[in-house]
């Protein structure tokens, strides 16, 4: 049995339509928007995407990468770490630290691709939050990811560490807008079986089998079941 | 002699992000006292100050150091009325408080509290406070200790009949994806069927967001994740008092409360992380003795005490 997270799907359901205000607010108009939302810190590998950086603004110069979400104190050398790479690789001018943003349905009205780098991601809810508000997603073909994402029907897979295959499939959602179309509708239908009430409904059926029903099958153990972080066990 | 601790003092503008305390909260106004140098825990009560800050707690680097008081300089030279910090040195007679006077529970809420305010009693051999009532403290910190946090829930007028109390518990008050998904989960329960009572070691944007959907939020204001005597009876204590028939743990908040909802027979969830896999069963049978023989232990030191 599996209990994915649930995540309120109206709330990113419109939030393309929103694009032109929010890139006009944030001085995006015209420009590719390269989005990736999660903490600053080593686990994230937000230095993956600073080194796929050159190759992708090789073919649009004008591209805009924003790194959504804060730094703990304790990262802070981390933050610096990246800001040292970025100057290295010459991407400066194109990166964008927006900070954290509780109104997470603006950065994905004005993403042309959502990318996640996390090495063993337990889930990745704001692939689903991306997905649901129609963002063609790019995710390491690993952990939870692998779960959520069917490579070229609603997203794409590369191999982590690979910075020159994450280089290529963001340049082939910016390259391709049937591509990036086609994700996107893919994207959306997969993200509806993430609905809130449907986790929710499961979770409390759990609940229902565990003070009612008994033994609980699977882990053998009389008081416990183990729900895998955002997802579940086996 | 001047202790050698540099303070400044800041009355904030609105919005001014006064981060750790807790992370990631915004207030509309707040008067900190900013330490480069002070140990982690230094007690405001010593000093009388609403809140006391290092460099990192405010998201700037500690090596930053008293360069702090720089920039503080600078602010102040742009006559912002809104913005005027005031810079000194602490001296003993800024001592407001004699160590023996702050309330026990207040030192053994936080270990680190307790070795920084021992340090600063320390670093000044003319500092005049008296050391030997700290001293005279250590049986009471050593009592305090084994004694559980109060309990302060339910008044269970709220719960609707038939509805099943759940006790959830997450020891990360910040606020991520994983702390949204919990949150939600919590705040999608069918109030008829379960009513959840959320336990959090302090306040913060998860308890905000909770708070604001209707959700019996506790705040206990420490950290109850670690597997200590004090924890496990807050715990069994807690569960006592709410009822609660099933505990739902979000990450590490889990053992403590693990042992005491065993040794009740309240069913336990857990969500951990995908790398971990299950729980092994080698670790579920040192929770099972844990709880057996280490829970009637603790309910007799309790009444001996």
């Amino acid at each position: 049995m599996r209990i994915y997270n649930g995540v309120e799907l109206d709330r990113f359901a419109d939030a393309k339509s929103q694009q032109p205000i929010f890139r006009g607010l944030l001085g995006l108009a015209g420009k590719p928007v390269i989005s990736m939302i999660a903490r600053i810190c080593e686990q994230k590998r937000q230095e993956e995407l600073i080194r796929a950086l050159p190759l992708v603004l090789a073919k649009h110069p004008d591209a805009v990468t924003l790194i959504v979400g804060e730094t703990d104190g304790a990262d802070m050398a981390y933050h610096k770490r990246l800001l040292a790479l970025i100057d290295d690789f010459g991407v400066r001018g194109s990166v964008v630290f927006h900070g954290f943003e509780r109104r997470i349905e603006r950065i994905h009205a004005v993403s042309d691709a959502l990318v996640l780098c996390t090495y063993n991601e337990p889930f990745g809810r704001c692939l689903i939050e991306a997905m649901a508000a129609g963002v063609p997603v790019i995710a390491p073909n690993q952990g939870g990811p692998t779960e959520i994402v069917t490579s070229g029907v609603n997203g794409i897979l590369y191999t982590p560490g690979d910075e020159r295959e994450l280089a290529n499939c963001i340049t082939a959602v910016l390259d391709d807008p049937a591509l990036a179309r086609r994700l996107s509708c893919g994207a959306k239908a997969r993200a509806s079986a993430f609905s809130l009430a449907s986790h929710t409904a499961t979770l409390m059926d759990l609940y229902d089998e565990v003070l009612y029903g008994g033994r609980i099958e699977g882990a053998g153990l009389p008081v416990c079941r183990m729900l895998r972080k955002e997802g579940t066990t086996k | 002699m001047s202790c050698p601790i540099p303070v400044g003092r800041f009355s904030g503008v609105p919005h001014w992000p006064v981060l750790g305390v807790p992370r990631g909260h915004v207030k509309e106004r707040a008067e900190v006292t900013i330490c480069s140098v002070v140990p982690a825990g230094v007690l405001p009560e010593l000093f009388q100050a609403a809140a006391i800050l290092r460099c990192h707690d405010l998201g700037l680097p500690d090596e930053l150091g008293n360069e702090i008081f720089g920039v503080m300089a600078k602010a102040n030279s742009l006559g912002d009325p809104a913005m005027r910090f005031e810079t000194r040195n602490l001296s003993p007679s800024d001592l407001k408080l004699d160590v023996s006077a702050i309330p026990v529970s207040l030192l053994v809420s936080d270990p680190g509290a307790v070795k920084a305010a021992e340090t600063l009693v320390e670093s000044d051999d003319e500092l005049t406070t008296d050391i030997r009532a700290a001293q005279r403290m250590k049986p009471l910190l050593v009592r305090e200790r084994y004694t559980a946090a109060r309990v302060r829930i339910p008044v269970q007028a709220n719960i609707l009949p038939g509805s099943v109390p759940v006790l959830f518990a997450a020891a990360q008050v910040g606020y991520s994806g994983a702390e949204e998904s919990f949150a939600l989960s919590i705040i999608g329960l069918d109030p008829c069927r379960y009513y959840p009572i959320v336990v959090l070691p302090h306040r913060g944007a998860l308890a905000d967001r909770l708070r604001a959907a209707g959700v019996h939020v506790e705040i206990v204001q420490e950290d109850f994740a670690k597997m200590t005597l004090r924890n496990i009876r807050y715990f069994d204590a807690l569960l006592e008092a709410s009822g609660a028939r099933l505990v739902h743990t979000n990450g590490n908040a889990g053992f403590p409360l693990a042992v005491a909802a065993h040794y009740r027979g309240v069913r336990w969830f857990t969500i951990r992380a995908y790398s971990t896999g299950r729980v092994r069963r080698k670790c579920w049978r040192s929770l099972r003795a844990t709880s057996r023989f280490l829970m009637p232990s603790l309910r007799t030191f309790a009444e001996a005490t």
